[in-house]
Formats: structure tokens, sequence, C-alpha cells
């Protein structure tokens, strides 16, 4: 396999939010790799981490130690026109369809706005021609650009935000649950207009979500991450086959699945791993695994060592003592190819 | 689970018959809910599913006329509790079912629950005006115990702010079977928690229903769980239903475009091909078509679709299709 240099290097991130006394720890030493081209996934329920680790890569969370390297180059130490140059290279499209577009301003100007800042498509007539472009690449009419946001639907304003954020041809799009407020029927329009343009523009997306299946969709690699830690990381189709972390496979089990669904009301339904309590708050500092309070394989070395982070398969990662028990005896059915 | 053909013949703990539940004052009323006809046997799920605006929380609050009125008008159809219909009911018989025969339980249990009143306190005032001859602190602890909140005795004097999401979804099901409902109406119970605390409070669900033997009518645009907990589904578009039957079979073979669609667009553990949306957008109920309602965005519409819209036509055994064209 060639050795490629990674778009995007984070290494043992730290991301620390300091609440009076206490310190809320949303990023607790992630690593990852994202490579040109690719889609990779960030999964995991609320307050693991996921939104807070895609407002660093853009330089909106405040970074209390590790490093975020796009291209090889350390981006703390941007400045000035590096600075504005990285922005053009990552850019982010939002969950809310409603909060992040300006009610005041027609989606036109939004877009103008953008190319104007980073002076962009030459003269007025050109950066004209070019919203009409990016109006048309996903799939609204041009004309359109005349009217304010409450004039749409929540899956065109998406679309909106979308042309928005592509309209300085970024390299690396971070989509923070693009399609989790917009209608079912209309989410596949907006998941399958992210594929194409990736095709087309040759974009390589950070697709942070909550749901499973459509990360399956979107996604090469996905990370799945717990209280500020990554708990396993590979490819989809073996993290979700062969789940190598108990949390995973409580994931897997937990997410409704019409399929699955249907094929477990002959067996009296579907065999789920449920587990104790809630997820505690990112200020407790968790001794050991930070998972063992709710995992139910959690033994003795659990409640006391933290686990490293270990090989379970083909660029596939486990951070659990019992990663190969997990692989070999799975508490549930697997879900996969 | 009890066979499809055996619920047929089972007695209905509410029947709708037509309902219309119409909105503003003027000429041009918004039909949000526009003849709808469904039953809920006795214990039972039974699932409305349905994307934004097609009428199906609407549906559930019209059940006990929980809309306020103006501007929402009833304007026909019945709705039968125990054979009495509730469209013709004076507010005090509404008051005797509504929180006693008929429950409901919300999706944001965090802007259910009054802020300023401990937890105890709120499901203490369901028991209370239950008129269960039940001593209140005990009964409080037995649902609190019932509904899976750890720690009764300590929990009984939490703010809802002091609980997780989850939690309060168990404080809000606790206050739903403080009168022993016949009917638990869910609407989106689950579509603020996390997914693993979504699997519990579904498990709890299912566990209550067989417990307590009381019928749940889940409201969702949720296939999967459709799929794993109802036992009959009536799929809904623009303020009417498009398809109703026993749950394996409409999921299985849909017979309305629509529905095909819904399930052609769910994205799905196993499966990563290529996914069909379905063109345009849902109607907005204040401007729906003439004609089948959901012609604009159907892939088989023809001609005929655009004119009268389509009955609801019995098919094999208990399904209902509302189409002129059905699939198979």
């Amino acid at each position: 396999m060639v050795q490629e240099q990674p778009l995007l290097d984070i290494r043992n991130l730290h991301v620390t939010f300091k609440l009076g006394r206490r310190e809320l720890r949303a990023v607790d030493g992630v690593s990852l790799q994202l490579f040109r081209g690719e889609s990779l996934g960030l999964v995991g329920e609320s307050g693991c981490g996921k939104t807070t680790l895609g407002n660093a890569i853009v330089r909106m969370a405040p970074v209390s130690g590790g490093s975020i390297s796009f291209g090889g180059r350390d981006i703390a130490a941007f400045r000035g026109d590096e600075l504005r140059g990285y922005r053009r290279q990552v850019q982010m499209v939002f969950q809310d369809p409603y909060g992040s577009l300006n009610p005041r301003m027609t989606v036109g100007a939004a877009i103008l706005e953008v190319l104007g800042i980073y002076r962009l498509g030459g003269d007025r007539a050109a950066r004209f021609n070019r919203l009409g472009e990016l109006m048309t690449a996903v799939g609204l009419e041009p004309g359109y650009s005349r009217r304010y946001p409450h004039e749409f639907s929540g899956g065109q304003r998406q679309r909106i935000g979308i042309a928005r954020a592509l309209a300085v041809s970024p390299s690396l799009v971070i989509a923070d649950e693009p399609v989790s407020a917009l209608d079912v029927s209309v989410q596949v329009q907006i998941l399958n207009l992210l594929k194409d343009l990736q095709a087309k523009f040759s974009l390589s997306y950070l697709f942070v979500a909550h749901d499973l299946s459509v990360v399956r969709y979107m996604c090469q690699r996905v990370l799945v991450m717990y209280l500020g830690r990554v708990m396993e990381s590979g490819p989809v189709d073996a993290v979700y086959s062969h789940p190598g972390h108990p949390y995973t496979e409580a994931l897997l089990s937990a997410v409704p699945d019409v399929e699955l669904g249907l094929d477990a009301r002959k067996t009296g339904g579907r065999r789920r791993i449920l587990l104790t309590g809630d997820v505690p708050s990112a200020t407790r500092v968790i001794p050991g695994c930070r998972f063992h309070p709710r995992c139910p394989r959690a033994k003795d070395v659990c409640r006391k060592i933290e686990p490293t982070t270990v090989a379970v398969g083909d660029g596939h990662w486990s951070a659990c003592h019992f990663a190969s028990e997990v692989l070999a005896r799975p508490a549930a059915q697997a879900h996969g190819a | 689970m009890p066979s499809f053909a055996a619920m047929t013949v089972a007695k209905n703990t509410v029947e709708v018959e037509g309902l219309k539940t119409w909105f503003g004052t003027g000429p041009e009323p918004v039909k949000a809910v526009d003849g709808v006809s469904f039953s809920i046997p006795e214990k039972s799920t039974v699932a409305l599913v349905g994307e934004s605006g097609c009428g199906k929380s609407v549906t559930a609050m019209s059940l006990t006329r929980l809309l306020p009125s103006p501007p929402a008008r009833y304007a026909g159809g019945r709705v039968l509790v125990g054979g009495r219909d509730t469209m013709q009911m004076t507010p005090s018989q509404l008051s005797g079912i509504r929180g006693r025969e008929i429950a409901y339980i919300f999706q944001e249990p965090g802007t259910a629950l009054n802020p300023v009143f401990r937890v105890g306190y709120q499901i203490g005032e369901a028991v209370r005006l239950s008129g269960r001859k039940v001593r209140v602190r005990d009964e409080v602890l037995r649902l609190m115990h019932l509904v899976g909140l750890p720690e009764p005795e300590r929990r009984i004097d939490s703010y809802p702010h002091e609980l997780s999401g989850g939690m309060q979804q168990r404080v809000m099901i606790a206050m739903a079977l403080a009168s022993q409902p016949r009917l638990l109406v869910a609407d989106e119970p689950t579509t603020a928690l996390d997914v693993t605390i979504q699997a519990q409070i579904l498990e709890l669900l299912g566990a209550l229903q067989k417990e307590l033997g009381m019928s749940v009518l889940l409201i969702t645009h949720n296939l999967g769980l459709v799929a794993e907990t109802a036992h009959t589904v009536h799929v809904m578009y623009g303020g009417r239903l498009v398809e109703s039957g026993g749950t394996e079979e409409v999921l299985r073979k849909p017979a309305h475009p629509y529905t095909r669609g819904l399930l052609d667009a769910v994205p799905r553990l196993s499966v990563t091909k290529t996914m069909r949306g379905i063109d345009g957008t849902v109607p907005n109920p204040a401007h729906l078509p003439v004609g089948c309602k959901f012609a604009p965005r159907c892939p088989r519409v023809k001609d005929k679709c655009r004119g009268t819209e389509p009955e609801m036509t019995m098919s094999t055994g208990d399904r209902q299709v509302r189409c002129y064209f059905p699939l198979s």
C-alpha cells in the first residue's frame, strides 16, 4: 500500500473547556488521519466530543494539547494569509438548516459574501456566474438566489449551506450532522448530492453523525467516539460486521433498522445489548476505561487501567482490554455484508 | 404476538372514523387531517407513520381534542373511546378521559416537565388526578420503579434538569401510567434521545405494554422503530392515510408508491447500494394539490391521479391503500 501523506493528521488532541472550578474534557486524546478523497465517519452519542473535534479542526474550539496538521503543516501556527488560505481549504456544513443562514440576507448575497471575503471569482459579473454555477451544482434554480432563507424548505436550505461551503473550492468538508434535521425522503437527496459533489470536485469528507446507517452509506472508514476518546476505528464494513469494542456492539444493536426489526419479529424481538445507566458527564474523570461503568463485559482491569489501542484487523483498531474476545465471541448478531 | 387475524375481531380501545381537524376560521382552512379512519385494538401497538406536516401529531392530539379551538376546528368524524365519541363530549367528560383512559408522552420530555417542581411532586400530581385510592408517595415510588428509574428514593426529590433525557422520559412515562390508561399515545418519544437510551425506552414501553395490557399508539417517522414494535402500521401523507395493514406485510410488500419510496429512502445498517430518494418535498398542508396528494412526487403518476383523489380501498385481508395504481 502506498504510504500517502494524510490530508488531515490529528495527534493526541485535547480540547478542554473550563466550567468554573471544573473541567470539561470534550476531546481527551484523539488521533486520526484522513486521506485525500475519502469519507471518514465520526460517530458517537451526545457528549462524545465529535462536534467539538470538528470545531477544533476549523479552529473554533480551544485546543489544550496535541496537534492538528493539514497538508503536513501544523494549523496552530497559521496566521494572516496562511490562516485565510486554510479556511478556504476546510469548510463546514452545519446541522441546522434554519440557524445557519442569515435570515436577513438573500441566499445569493450570502454566497456572494463568501466569494467577496476571499476575493474569489474576479469581477462582479464573474462572481455572479459562479453563484449560478454553485446553485445549479446543488440542484437549485439560479433564479432562487434572490429569495430569503425562510422561503425555502429545510432540504433546500441545506443545499444552500452546501453551496456556500463549496464556494471557496475547499478540499475538506466537515459535515456535522448534515441530514438529521431533515425528513427521511429528503435526507437521501442530500446524501446523494454530497456523494456526487465529492466525485465531481474531489472532496474529502469528515462526516460527523449519530446515525450509524447514514455513516454506513456515506463513509469508507469510521471512528466511534465515547466521552472524548476513540473507542474503535476502521473500515466501516469491518467495524459494523465484526465490532471489536463493547460500546460499538451496543450502539449497533441499538440502531433501529427495518430489515433487522422485521427479521427479529420471528424470534420475539431483537437481541439488544442494553447499556445500564446514562452517558456520564464529561466533567467526571473515570478511572481506567471510561466506558467501564456501563460495559456489560467490564472486568477488574477495566476499572483500573485505561486500555491502549490494539489492532484487531487490517486498519481496524480498538481501545479495549478484551478486544480480541469481543471479536471472537460477539454478544449479538453481526450487522454487515 | 397475536396474529393479525385474531386482532381484527378483538375489541377496540379506540376507533377513529373520518376524523377531520382543520385550522383557521377563514374560507380556506388548513386541512391538517382530512378524513382519517383507523382503530386501535386492545393490547396492541399501532404505528402512525409519516414525515413532517403529514398530520400525524394533529391526529394524535385530536383523539382527546387537545388542540386549542380556535384555531383548530374538529370539522368531522368520530373518535370512539369505549364506545363514546370524544367529539361530542363536554369538557368535563373529556377531562375524565385525558390522562386517564388515554395518556400521552411527547418528544421532548425536558420541555414537558415543569422545571420548578421536583419530579416526585409532578408524578404525585398525576397520581392524585387519577382519582385512584392509593397513598401518593408509595404509588409514586412504585411507578418510578416500574419505569426503571434508578434509586427512586433519591430521585423522587430531583428537579427535571438534574436528570438526563432518558430519565426525564421515564418520568413522563411514570406520569402517563399513573392512571392506568388503556391507551398510551407516544408522539416521537425517542427522537430527541441518544440511540442507546432510545433502545432502553423502547424495551421499557414493550415490557410495560405486555405487563399492563395497554394499547400504544406510536407516532413516528422512524420505520425501523415501526418494524420492531408495531403490530399494524398506518402511513400518513398530506392529511390522510395512504396505506394501512399489518406491519410485516406493509414494510415487506408496500402497496403505495409513497411507502415504497420511504422504505427505499431509509439507510440500512446492512446495505450500501445507492438509495433512491423521493423527488420533491413534503406538501405544505396549506397548499395541497388537487387529486392524489402524492401525485406531484410519484414516479408512477398518470393523468387520472391528478383529477380526483383516490379512495382508500381494501385489498387482501386488512390491507388498505389509497392509490389508483398500487404496486402489485
